[in-house]
């Protein structure tokens, strides 16, 4: 915790600090405007895309089954892309801030330059939103050509990418400039390790989406005559795949923090987890070739060669941290005498913070559901037997929703206090906030992959095909489901409204500096 | 402390239990990818493999070829032709927004080359209730090499968004 | 309980990860046990 004054050598005037009065960091000013900003605009891609999971969800519960079938595909495709892109890539943009100023005590480097790149995400979210509502680009987010949306569909998409790369380039500066200034000593905090990971997967994922996204745009602007699926599949999965790479180091890296935050603790072994780190970039690219599994033109060797991410080195980095988390957490509760028993550490750990509730509830959903379910459905012969079924939503809800986004909001907490510098609105719902959401997101998960392996479909509105030329009958088991899903979806949606009154309201209380490192103290 | 720069001294060896964790997830990583090869031989079911470019105009044609030939009903309001390619192993399934064309008639053991494609936008074959599926492509032929185990009867739905009808779309194999 | 458990830094942790190994164990044989209704594809 080294904090050098070191003279602005660049540009002093932009920069000015402040040191937090809990944590002694020194927070720049430009850059905590920027992560408030990418933070709010977080929350409200969350916002709209949680609006828009309850339409969707409440549709898809049989009895209910809610809007009409072009709203449900409409709201689907803004689902997927306020959640999985803006509200994810946002938070991530706020984090790197955090991660390269804040914790290394850096001045943020091209701070015209990241408003810019906010901007430009801005905008393209916008776009993105505006296009998909008026009804001109019911594609999903993966808009496989040769479905067609509104060319501005995929320029909003292709602008809120560059945004994307701008910010991870600043930050990638903002550490080689702190480095040079000497502004933190020896090796960068375990945190930044792990978001510098993000950062760095987040440049190939991006460049293969712009592969995938720009000749799609050309196409449908007529210049080129055709996009080949398959073309598009590889290298748009390239994106979305390892996108999913970029939420899973950002999530490991919060989880570190958040356990620092709340019982101190300290990873058992930093080189452990600094190589667990290095296997996602070395090995989770080819990870996105699970998605293609089932499809033509591709050999089994190449399949499975690439979804075994090499010889599942990154499934192992994984385990890795499943194992060293929790331990750093152990070891810290026994250092402070919480001895008593195998899980004494764990029945004395805080659970009156949010922030840890958190923490064990977004490990518990991804170490349990999400991961597990992902190592099943990558192997070929099994994803067989669940490609484009509920099983892949359920999954997927259990590893970004249940995992990465309740992460991510129990961070929240810590953020509002300590840089938004206001303190927690109504705090004993706040408590409960993981809770609900956790429990709902978890049933919802279950439910849907249940559902799945009873053959529902995704993205799909009517599992009874009531107007369909063939009549379908799928096995009535599956309805129990689609209604425990429906009823996830009612806790989960809860839990989301809960986060969102939290967060809005803590933007109206006034200011004033921290007092404690926990939330509900400061 | 992950959120402060670590002690000067990070690079330690593995403690006893580290070890013993990194050991048993190595090898369990090392016997998983193993197992990918391994259940290739060990299963019954694998992925079809074979595949082919074809042009969706290309496509139809066969496709359409096949039908005529062997051809033995309609059915539901659009006139869905029901085909039962009598021996011939060569079969072909055309994806199309949003019916799975034809209504194929197989026997049960005998060994087929199922072709798939679409003509127009991206398909999910999905086949209930024994929940195969396969993404289908235009401009791929994707050749499922198989042979039905079961008699009965099997629908087929679409689990790729194929625009806005996407759930009307369905079809039928029946293995006799 | 004074010390540490029988030298181990993280025992409670260890047995997690181990239920969590024959979760992941479980759910993959189990997973391939289902493939016995194939369909005969080769
Ligand atoms: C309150 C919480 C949420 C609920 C109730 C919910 C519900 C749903 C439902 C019902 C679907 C439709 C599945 C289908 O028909 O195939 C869906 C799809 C999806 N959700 Fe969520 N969701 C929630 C939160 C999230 C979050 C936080 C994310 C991302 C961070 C997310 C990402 C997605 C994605 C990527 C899809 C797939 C869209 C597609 O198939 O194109 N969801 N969600
Ligand atoms: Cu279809
Ligand atoms: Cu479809």
């Amino acid at each position: 915790m080294a904090a050098v004054a070191t003279p602005n050598v660049f540009s002093g005037s932009r920069n000015e600090y402040r040191v937090c009065p809990v944590t002694t960091l020194k927070v720049d000013a430009a850059a905590e405007r920027l992560i408030i900003w990418n933070a709010v605009t977080a929350i409200v891609a969350l916002t709209l895309g949680g609006t828009y999971a309850l339409l969707i969800g409440l549709t898809r519960w049989p009895d209910v089954h809610l809007l009409s079938a072009p709203w449900f595909y409409r709201l689907l495709t803004a689902h997927g892309m306020n959640m999985l892109v803006f509200w994810m890539v946002f938070f991530e943009a706020a984090g790197l801030y955090f991660g390269a100023c804040i914790l290394l005590n850096a001045r943020l480097v091209g701070v015209k330059l990241a408003w810019v790149a906010y901007a430009l995400m801005l905008v393209g979210a916008v776009m993105v939103n505006y296009i998909i509502l008026a009804g001109e680009a019911d594609v999903m987010f993966s808009a496989y050509p040769p479905l067609e949306a509104s060319p501005l569909f995929y320029i909003g998409y292709i602008l809120f990418a560059v945004g994307a790369i701008l910010v991870c380039c600043i930050f990638i500066a903002t550490i080689l400039v702190a480095k040079k200034e000497r502004r933190y000593e020896g090796s960068m905090p375990l945190a930044v390790f792990g978001l510098l990971t993000a950062a760095i997967i987040a440049l190939f994922t991006l460049a293969s989406g712009a592969i995938a996204l720009i000749p799609t745009l050309l196409w449908r602007l007529g210049i080129i005559p055709a996009m080949d699926p398959g073309f598009y599949r590889v290298t748009f999965w390239g994106f979305g795949h390892s996108a999913q790479q970029v939420n899973l180091s950002a999530m490991i890296a919060i989880w570190y923090s958040i356990a620092t935050l709340t019982v101190g603790a300290k990873p058992v072994n930093e080189k452990l987890s600094r190589f667990a780190f290095v296997f996602y970039i070395l090995f989770i690219n080819l990870g996105s070739m699970h998605h293609l599994l089932v499809d033509p033109g591709l050999a089994s060797v190449t399949k499975f060669f690439n979804t075994s991410y090499a010889m599942y080195l990154a499934v192992l980095g994984s385990l890795i941290h499943a194992y060293s988390i929790p331990a750093a957490i152990e070891s810290a509760m026994r250092a402070k005498g919480y001895n008593k028993g195998l899980f004494g550490w764990l029945l004395n750990a805080p659970w009156k913070e949010p922030g840890f509730v958190s923490l064990i509830l977004s490990m518990a959903i991804f170490g349990f559901i999400g991961g597990p379910t992902g190592v099943v459905l990558g192997a070929g012969q099994l994803n067989l037997l669940a490609h484009n079924t509920w099983r892949i939503t359920g999954h997927f809800h259990a590893t970004v929703v249940g995992g990465t986004t309740l992460a991510f909001m129990g961070f929240t907490y810590y953020v509002i206090p300590l840089v938004f510098r206001r303190p927690l609105f109504a705090k004993p719902i706040v408590i409960w906030q993981p809770w609900v959401y956790g429990i709902g997101v978890a049933t919802m998960s279950i439910a849907m992959t249940l559902a799945g392996t009873f053959g529902a479909p995704r993205r799909h509105w009517d599992v009874t095909f009531t107007n369909a030329i063939i009549p379908v009958q799928l096995p009535s088991l599956m309805n129990l489901f689609l209604t425990l899903a429906g009823i996830g979806t009612l806790l989960a949606v809860t839990g989301g409204i809960m986060y969102v009154v939290i967060c809005v309201g803590s933007l109206f209380m006034p200011k004033r500096e921290a007092r404690s490192l926990s939330p509900l103290e400061a | 402390m992950a959120i402060f720069t670590p002690e000067r001294n990070w690079w330690k060896p593995l403690g006893r239990e580290e070890k013993l964790w990194v050991g048993i997830a190595a090898v369990w990583c090392v016997f998983m990818f193993f197992m990918l090869f391994g259940w290739y031989y060990l299963g019954t079911q694998n992925l079809p493999t074979v595949a082919r470019r074809i042009t969706t105009a290309q496509y139809k044609t066969l496709a359409d070829a096949f039908v005529t030939k062997y051809k033995v009903g309609e059915e539901g309001a659009t006139k869905v032709p029901v085909v039962d390619p009598k021996g011939d192993p060569e079969i072909y399934l055309v994806a199309q927004k949003w019916q799975w064309t034809p209504i194929l008639i197989l026997e049960s053991g005998k060994k087929y080359n199922l072709h798939v494609s679409s003509i127009d936008v991206q398909h999910g074959f999905s086949l209930q209730p024994i929940n195969i599926n396969l993404q289908i492509l235009p401009g791929y032929d994707f050749i499922v090499e198989f042979t039905p185990t079961t008699k009965g009867e099997y629908s087929l739905i679409c689990n790729e968004f194929c625009s806005i009808g996407h759930h009307l779309m369905t079809g039928r194999i029946t293995v006799k | 309980m004074e010390k540490k458990h029988s030298g181990w830094e993280a025992p409670g942790t260890m047995v997690l990860v181990f239920l969590l190994f024959i979760w992941i164990a479980f759910l993959y044989f189990g997973n391939w046990v289902t493939l016995s209704q194939a369909w005969g594809m080769r």
